[in-house]
């Protein structure tokens, strides 16, 4: 090796006309060989690389269908009991057994996830709207404007909801799905806006918008070239996020009896019945308990697929 | 790739015009700033100082080299020319029209397609939810309404070739492209509404040293073909040395010297520009030693609420009693020789090292 590079110093220096220029006329080069994508097939493509996403959002369309077509197709009215046949165990004609009033507990299952889903879509909807629109104002109007609309957020957020939903019920003297969603939403959307807001702020400043205003493009045009369909992904996700929020929320509050009114019923309230005697018939606990879970931890991990796979800086 | 033979025949050709391309007599000022400031507001009683009392004159067709180290205010002056962030005091005439009080529509408008801007970061300056063709596009749509959808997509086709990429790439997104690839859209999206003037605002600096040259040679061609007139702001005093023709140095939002290319690098007036230009690396080690090297003390003070006198009196070894006093304002020396120092205003003052470190 020493002897090579003292060889190599000993070397006469290379002529310059030893070079020649290669020339490079195939272009082809530059073509890309992989096909074109648009950003939200390239989104589904890594989202469907993380199964337990997957798998998740399979089992959720499969809570989603039975809860629709359950109610309808049972032989049994989940209102009406039979007290010759109270607490029966599992059987061929009551698959998950009867509650304390002799209903059958399969029907009831899916009748009650139709509020708890109903609540956990209609208020990450509502919260998701609400917040985007609060938020993107306070944003563009910057300033004084901006400063007051976060603090009536703070204060908003400092009110306990558990308060704002007794008050609520007591005014309108009953507790229905409205209520409950009207209950939730109101302080709910606090999340959405701050986010919102945060990621509009960052947007605002960025160079593609201003890039967009070198241009001399309107700004109605960079709000709804630029901005929203940067902020989209973001909103999305927090609607993932926030649905099984709404959902534990208001089996939290049923659970206190002081959700949904019988005879309607939801996850919540079906726990709260069982949980009584629950030491001799625990299954009944078991069964609204277990969609709870199953329907929040899937929500929860199909978000988490959901932000990886819209978040274009984790692209590979 | 095959572009880079051409590229760097156009850069020899240019070169060689650059000494003569622009006649002191006939030149016609395109840009002029006169007394610019741009302040943040900090505090309740606290301004931040990014652009403070600047004054330079852009000629048409040359490229003017703005350079300084981070945070001094070249990319705020840069943008505050575009009008993209508005002046707090001072003027700025473009093309002899105000722009500074403008705020009528058409002639916003106007201005907007004459004056355009290469952004530095070429991951954040394009739209990461939008495609090559639309991002090309924008620009068009607000300036050529009257051109039809295939005459657009035509100048599209056009304007990637020009700056050596191919139509096949307008309908990619820009996290499919790389980093020199993406800058070359930067450019093409300049160039869509046929400006006279672009702010190059650090273009090269997130880029690879050998796409660097690349990008350099692309706008250098450009220049030749279409009289393109660069404000070229950096930090690499070799890259702005091969682009300028003239060149301002500013220190904490203030001008400390604007000079030609040549002059600034062969006679240094101003502490600081000496200071710069000992530290551009000399790739030749035999004479890497036989030149000082000016190390600057301390740290550049911070912009908000600056005590009087020269910004840079304390890290200047050359400084006097009157540099903590008065604000030194810039002041011809030669020709086409500007600096703000009081070291000029009285030869007494003035360091023999400092004179004798000039090759003229």
């Amino acid at each position: 090796m020493a002897e090579k590079v003292a060889s190599m110093q000993n070397a006469a220096p290379v002529s310059p006309e030893k070079f020649a220029r290669i020339p490079q006329e195939d272009k082809s080069a530059d073509f890309m060989a992989r096909p074109k994508i648009t950003y939200w097939s390239d989104a589904w493509r890594r989202f469907k690389q993380n199964k337990l996403a997957l798998v998740s959002m399979a089992i959720l369309l499969v809570i989603v269908l039975m809860v629709i077509i359950v109610p309808i197709v049972s032989p049994h009215d989940f209102s009406k009991g039979n007290f010759r046949n109270k607490h029966a165990a599992a059987s061929a004609e009551h698959w998950f057994g009867t509650d304390q009033l002799g209903r059958d507990i399969f029907t009831r299952i899916f009748v009650g996830g139709r509020v708890s889903i109903a609540i956990g879509l209609v208020g990450a909807l509502i919260s998701a709207v609400v917040g985007t629109i609060y938020g993107a104002i306070s944003a563009f109007a910057g300033g004084r404007v901006d400063n007051l609309m976060m603090r009536i957020i703070e204060i908003l957020g400092s009110i306990p909801y558990l308060l704002l939903v007794i008050l609520i019920q007591v005014y309108f003297q009953e507790r229905s799905l409205g209520t409950m969603i009207l209950a939730l939403t109101i302080t709910g959307w606090l999340g959405s806006a701050r986010m919102v807001r945060g990621q509009l702020l960052s947007l605002k400043n960025q160079d593609f918008v201003l890039a967009a205003r070198t241009l001399g493009v309107s700004s109605w045009k960079t709000i709804t070239r630029h901005l929203i369909p940067n902020t989209l992904n973001i909103i999305i996700i927090q609607i993932t996020f926030d649905i099984p929020g709404y959902i534990f929320s208001e089996a939290f509050l049923s659970y206190l009896g002081i959700g949904i009114e019988s005879p309607m019923t939801s996850w919540g309230a079906m726990a709260s019945a069982a949980q009584q005697k629950f030491l001799f018939y625990p299954m009944e606990l078991f069964y609204p308990s277990l969609m709870i879970a199953l329907t929040m931890l899937t929500f929860v991990l199909m978000g988490d697929g959901l932000r990886d796979a819209l978040d274009p800086r984790l692209r590979e | 790739m095959s572009n880079m033979q051409q590229d760097i025949n156009n850069t020899q050709v240019a070169a060689a015009n650059k000494e003569t391309k622009v006649q002191p007599e006939d030149r016609k000022v395109m840009v002029e700033v006169e007394n610019l400031s741009t302040y943040f507001k900090v505090g309740r009683r606290q301004f931040l100082k990014a652009v403070d009392n600047v004054s330079f004159k852009i000629f048409k067709g040359e490229t003017f080299g703005l350079v300084g180290e981070s945070g001094c205010g070249k990319t705020t002056a840069g943008r505050t020319i575009l009008r993209l962030y508005e002046p707090t005091g001072g003027k700025i005439y473009y093309d002899g029209k105000d722009m500074s009080q403008v705020s009528s529509k058409a002639e916003m408008k106007a201005f907007r397609k004459s004056a355009q801007m290469i952004f530095q970061d070429p991951y954040a300056s394009l739209d990461p939810r939008m495609t090559v063709d639309d991002i090309i596009f924008e620009g068009l749509d607000v300036h050529f309404p009257h051109l039809s959808d295939k005459e657009k997509h035509d100048r599209i086709s056009q304007l990637l070739m020009k700056v050596g990429l191919n139509s096949e790439h307008g309908a990619r997104f820009p996290h499919e492209l790389s980093g020199g690839q993406r800058q070359r859209i930067g450019i093409a999206r300049a160039l869509a509404v046929e400006p006279d003037f672009i702010v190059c605002d650090e273009p090269i600096s997130a880029l690879d040293v050998s796409i660097q040259a690349q990008i350099v040679n692309l706008l250098t061609k450009l220049q030749e073909e279409m009289d393109i007139t660069y404000l070229f702001i950096s930090h690499d005093l070799s890259m702005v040395k091969h682009i300028s023709d003239r060149i301002g140095v500013m220190y904490l939002g203030s001008l400390a010297e604007v000079t030609t290319n040549q002059r600034l690098y062969s006679k240094p007036m101003h502490p600081y520009t000496q200071a710069l230009i000992s530290a551009i690396p000399i790739p030749d080690p035999d004479l890497k030693g036989s030149l000082g090297r000016v190390v600057l003390e301390g740290e550049v003070p911070s912009p908000i609420n600056t005590p009087p006198g020269c910004k840079f009196a304390g890290r200047c070894s050359y400084c006097f009693d009157r540099c903590r006093k008065e604000t030194p304002e810039l002041q011809q020396v030669d020709e086409d020789h500007y600096v703000a120092c009081h070291l000029y205003d009285d030869p007494e003052h003035l360091p023999a090292e400092l004179v004798a470190s000039w090759r003229e």
